[in-house]
This record gives structure tokens, C-alpha cells and sequence, in this order.
């Protein structure tokens, strides 16, 4: 239970509160993310390790459209945030489409390395070809929906939530759940789950399994770009090279939740941003990355099967 | 007696060969299947008999060779115009070997079981009769878009899977069990449920590999009947490999024997029971009098 002790030295509680709504809120932008790893190495049984950066590059998208919008248009904030989002969705999931095309699909019947180095290869692409058409710096956008609600006052320290972090949690949870009916209750969901457990077999029953892997890396793309937009909203800011270490805590996200387990990368986001600013706020935020990569290192050496993951299922 | 294989075959089969490497395991077979008959494939272990059926399926390209298949007519004239063509099929006649396996599956309704059962053991039995719907339903979910908007068109899609999923579930005395994991369902469900799923595909030529394999006697009665009574509805013609010689010999119109990948025998199950070739394939010597070959072709040999 947690128990608002307010005056207390320090307000220690409220302290806790606080970073926790920001735990939440990144941790959700980890979340989806992680969705697009887990799915992806689900179907197709390989980390893509270009996730990371088709997150940074769809948070640039988002970035260009938000600008030309607001500043040479002059849209209001709301509508432009939605469009950029839209957009980023749309041209991201493109992307994706194009990345698997040319450089995994060719290479899945290869040996196991082959396309992990395809992808290690298109990460590098993606991030030096970001550096290269934007500039290596930070760019940032100005900042939207600044108010927040008090939610402890009087304390030594107020607890606030703002407009953004309601909205991230909220678009994050609505996406969710559509993602999980997709999963569960159509063909597409169907067709996915059964080239997991057995592709050749899915193929003989009429499931089009070039085309199911493709619309994996879509939807994985449209999510991470969803995240992207998010990203810049909370944080102002994005440059080139921001897709290496949220990708890698997405990544270990997904690891720590079962890689493969859909719910597995949502709670293993939530954990992972809960870890960082928590550690961040008590210990040292110089190294709140080795906080989560840590979590990555113990969870593959003790628990390799992650949180909600199921012990490998043998693939035919 | 006029044969439906040469008057009206719903499968054709020329020349083919499959090689890997050295291995030849498929030499230069060529049969047809009937329409409306329960087709027979049988030889001894490592005779092609499997292989054939990859090659059907679409799960090896064959080395040489032509499969054609047609829910209407196989008109000769047509297959050679195909034949020349580059393209895979005509609307009615198919090329199979210029097909990958879910064109195979959705576009020339072939659906085949496996040996060793491959089942999707992590989803439910009614869900993995689903998948073979998939043809259907994903045309009315429009990339899911449907789906989520709940549209009428995709309930209605939806509903008519589910209804007919749950009568093949019915048909096989599983429908109590139809939210379990198919994993967890007995050997002989399994089997049952496989069959199911391929039928959900409404296919014009079932492909079943040893059905019958692993299953007790009163499974393996119930299995023809089974067999027959979708043999009697006239939708779906059956190619069937098959170990258990009464079962070969209760339900096969046509018997097709392989050894080690050619074609020694073909005819009614009577001729090909008498035939020297396949008693001595099966003996492995000439010695056609040897009373345990005239037993298991005789279909009473304990399996």
C-alpha cells in the first residue's frame, strides 16, 4: 500500500510517486517498442537489431511533418501531432516493409547469423543515413501540452502528471489493446501464431507466409513509430544516434518479459522504465543504463526464458 | 470396368523425378488419381512414397516432371497449351510444380496430412481448424481493419468459420473439447482433428499420410468410415499412403505401388493384391507363395 506520509523529511514519498508516473510513462515507450522485437523473433525466430533505429527514424519522420505543419502551416498543435503520428505511422511501417524485403527475407532460410548480421548492417544504414540528411545534432521540437494536474500538494515536493504522460499512457493502452484483439481474434493474428508454432504446415493450409512475416514487420514498425512520436513529445528532443539505446532497452525488455510473449515485452517495458528512473532518482543516473543492461545480463544468465515466456517450443 | 483414373482423373502425374544430391528418390513416376475415388499409394519403406507427396504439395519443387490437376476436366489439349505457357494455371487446370504450397492450398484446394502429426499444439482445436479458413476470412477482415471496426460483412465471415469448424468438430466427436490446446488432445483425436482441418480447407483432393498409423483397430475402423462417408459426399477425392493393408483394402478404389521410387503396379485393389511385382517388393525375393506377403496384402497382418 502506499501511503501518503506528507511533511515527511525530504518528501521521500512523494519522491517515489513522482518518479514512478515517469517510470511508467517511459516505460510504456519501451513497451511498444519491445512489441516489435518479440514479434518479429516470435514468427521469424531473429533479434532485428535494426528495431532500434526504425524507432529513432520514425521519431525523425514524426519530427519533420510536426514542423512543417505548426511552423510553415501554422496547424494547431493537437491536429499536427495526430497527423505527424499518422504519417510517421504510415511512411515507418513502409520502411519496415522495404528493410525485410531487401535485406531478411532473402536470408531466412540462411544460416542463423546471416540475417542477424543483415540487420546489425541495417542499423548501421539507417543511423549514419539519419546523421547524414539531418545533421548530427539534436533536434527538437517546441513544447506541446506543458500542463500537468497536482496530484499531492503541501508536501516538500509536488507530485505532478502531465498532460503528455496521460496521453502516452492512454494512446499506449488503446493500441494495446487493439494490437491483442489483432493477435487473438483475427485471420492475420491467427495466420502470425500459426507461423510461429509451424510455417511450413501454416503454408500447406493456404496462410501466405512471406505475406504474414511482411505484415508482422508493418505492424511491428507502425508501433515503434507510434512510440517514436511519443518520444519526441515527452522528450523535445531526437538525434541520430537515439536509436541504439532505447532499441537496446526495448530489446532487453522484451528479453526480460520472454522474448516471443506479447505481454511478456509490455510488462518487461513497464519493469525496464520503472528500473531506470527509479535507479536514476536513488543511486546514480550516470548509470541508469547499467541498470538495465544489467537486468539484460542476469536475465539471460538466470532466467532465459524471461518473465511470461514459455520454455522453447521446438521449431520443425 | 471402365476406370474413373483414365476416364476422368482429377490429378495427373508425368515423368516426375526428384533427386537430391545422388539420391533419386522419385524416378520418373506417372499415374492419375480419379475423381470421386479413394487413390491408394503403397510400397515398402523408402519406396517415394512421402517424397511424392512433397513434390504434390509444394513442399519440393521436383527435379523434371509435370503435375497437373483440375476440379474440372484434365484435358489433355489444355494441360500441353498450359504446359507451354510460363504460367501456372488456367483458372481451372493447374501446373502444381510451378506452384508454391499456399498457392497449392488456396487456389488448387490440395490438403494433406503429415505422418507425424502437425498439428499448431499451442492453439486451441477449433483454432487450428480456423487457419484453413484463412482464404475466406482474411478477404473479409481486410487486413484486420475490418476485424477491428467490427464490421458486419467480417462478423458474419467470422461466424460462418466458427460454424463450420464446430460441425467438423461434431463430425469427429471432439466439439466438448473445441477451446482445448490441441496439444493436449490423445493420439487418436489428434489424427482425427488433423483430417478436420485439412477438410476445413474444403479441399478437391485430400492428401492424407498414413492416417491410419499408431491407431488401434476400432480407431483405425472408425478412420475408414470416416473416409469413406467424405469420399460419398462427392466434393473430395482422396490420394491416401497407407501402411495398414485393411484399411488399403476396405476403402481404396485405385492402388498405386512405388519401389524404391518407380512405379511397379497400378490397378484395382484386387489386380495389384495379385500382382507378382508387389508381392516380391514387399517380400523383397521372388517367392510369391511365401504365406506372410499373401497374409499382409491380404490386409490380416498384424501392423
Amino acid at each position: 500500500m502506499l501511503a501518503f506520509r506528507r511533511g515527511e523529511s525530504g518528501g521521500a514519498m512523494e519522491v517515489f510517486l513522482q518518479q514512478l508516473i515517469n517510470g511508467v510513462t517511459l516505460g510504456s515507450i519501451y513497451g511498444l517498442i519491445a512489441i516489435g522485437y518479440t514479434m518479429v523473433y516470435g514468427i521469424i525466430g531473429m533479434v532485428n537489431f535494426a528495431h532500434g533505429d526504425v524507432f529513432m527514424l520514425s521519431a525523425f519522420i514524426a519530427l519533420l511533418i510536426l514542423l512543417l505543419l505548426t511552423q510553415m502551416l501554422g496547424l494547431g498543435a493537437a491536429p499536427a501531432f495526430i497527423v505527424a503520428m499518422g504519417a510517421s505511422m504510415a511512411l515507418t511501417a513502409l520502411w519496415n516493409y522495404a528493410i525485410e524485403r531487401v535485406a531478411y527475407r532473402r536470408l531466412r532460410g540462411s544460416f542463423r547469423l546471416a540475417p542477424l548480421i543483415s540487420a546489425i548492417g541495417m542499423s548501421t544504414f539507417l543511423a549514419n543515413f539519419v546523421t547524414v540528411t539531418q545533421g548530427p545534432n539534436n533536434k527538437s521540437i517546441p513544447p506541446m501540452w506543458d500542463q500537468v494536474i497536482t496530484l499531492t500538494s503541501g508536501g516538500a515536493y509536488d507530485v505532478t502528471l502531465s498532460y503528455r504522460q496521460i496521453l502516452i499512457v492512454a494512446v499506449t493502452g488503446v493500441l494495446l489493446a487493439a494490437f491483442w484483439f489483432v493477435v487473438q481474434k483475427t485471420p492475420l493474428g491467427r495466420a502470425q501464431r500459426a507461423c510461429e508454432q509451424d510455417a511450413k504446415m501454416a503454408a500447406l493450409l493456404g496462410v501466405d507466409v512471406n505475406r504474414t512475416v511482411a505484415l508482422t514487420f508493418v505492424i511491428g514498425a507502425a508501433l515503434a513509430a507510434v512510440a517514436g512520436s511519443l518520444y519526441l513529445l515527452q522528450y523535445g528532443v531526437v538525434k541520430s544516434t537515439d536509436g541504439f539505446v532505447p532499441g537496446v532497452k526495448a530489446f532487453t525488455a522484451a528479453v526480460l518479459g520472454g522474448i516471443g510473449s506479447l505481454p511478456g515485452a509490455v510488462l518487461g517495458g513497464l519493469l525496464i522504465g520503472l528500473i531506470e528512473t527509479l535507479w536514476g532518482q536513488y543511486f546514480s543516473s550516470d548509470y541508469k543504463d547499467v541498470a538495465a543492461f544489467s537486468v539484460l545480463a542476469v536475465t539471460l544468465i538466470f532466467m532465459p526464458s524471461g518473465l511470461m515466456g514459455r520454455p522453447d517450443v521446438e521449431k520443425v | 470396368m471402365s476406370a474413373r483414373w483414365i476416364d476422368d482423373p482429377i490429378l495427373r502425374v508425368d515423368h516426375l523425378t526428384m533427386r537430391f544430391g545422388g539420391l533419386t528418390a522419385v524416378n520418373d513416376v506417372s499415374f492419375s488419381a480419379g475423381r470421386g475415388d479413394v487413390t491408394a499409394l503403397i510400397g515398402p519403406n523408402g519406396a517415394g512414397k512421402t517424397t511424392l507427396f512433397n513434390c504434390l504439395t509444394g513442399f519440393y519443387k521436383p527435379t523434371s516432371g509435370r503435375i497437373a490437376f483440375s476440379s474440372g476436366r484434365l484435358d489433355d489439349a489444355r494441360i500441353e497449351k498450359l504446359t507451354r505457357s510460363a504460367r501456372k494455371h488456367d483458372g481451372e487446370i493447374f501446373l502444381l510444380e510451378r506452384m508454391a504450397d499456399h498457392e497449392i492450398a488456396r487456389q488448387a484446394r490440395l490438403a494433406r496430412t503429415f505422418q507425424n502429426i502437425r498439428l499448431f499444439p499451442g492453439m486451441s482445436a477449433l483454432e487450428n481448424l480456423m487457419i484453413a479458413q484463412g482464404r475466406e476470412l482474411s478477404r473479409a477482415a481486410f487486413f484486420s481493419i475490418a476485424g477491428l471496426l467490427g464490421l458486419p460483412a467480417w462478423r458474419r465471415a467470422e461466424q460462418a468459420a466458427v460454424d463450420q469448424a464446430t460441425a467438423w468438430l461434431e463430425r469427429i466427436g471432439l466439439r466438448h473439447r473445441a477451446n482445448d490446446p490441441a496439444g493436449s488432445l490423445p493420439y487418436g483425436d489428434q489424427r482425427r482433428l488433423e483430417i478436420a482441418r485439412a477438410m476445413c480447407l474444403r479441399p478437391t483432393l485430400l492428401c492424407l499420410d498414413e492416417p491410419a498409423a499408431g491407431l488401434n483397430a476400432a480407431e483405425s475402423h472408425g478412420l475408414a468410415e470416416l473416409l469413406r462417408a467424405i469420399r460419398d459426399e462427392g466434393e473430395t477425392s482422396i490420394l491416401l499412403i497407407e501402411h495398414d493393408m485393411s484399411v488399403v483394402m476396405r476403402i481404396s478404389d485405385h492402388v498405386v505401388v512405388l519401389d524404391y521410387g518407380q512405379k511397379i503396379a497400378d490397378g484395382a485393389p484386387r489386380e495389384v493384391r495379385e500382382d507378382p511385382a508387389v508381392i516380391a517388393a514387399y517380400l523383397g525375393v521372388e517367392d510369391p507363395d511365401e504365406p506372410a506377403v499373401e497374409a499382409v496384402l491380404a490386409g490380416n497382418a498384424p501392423t
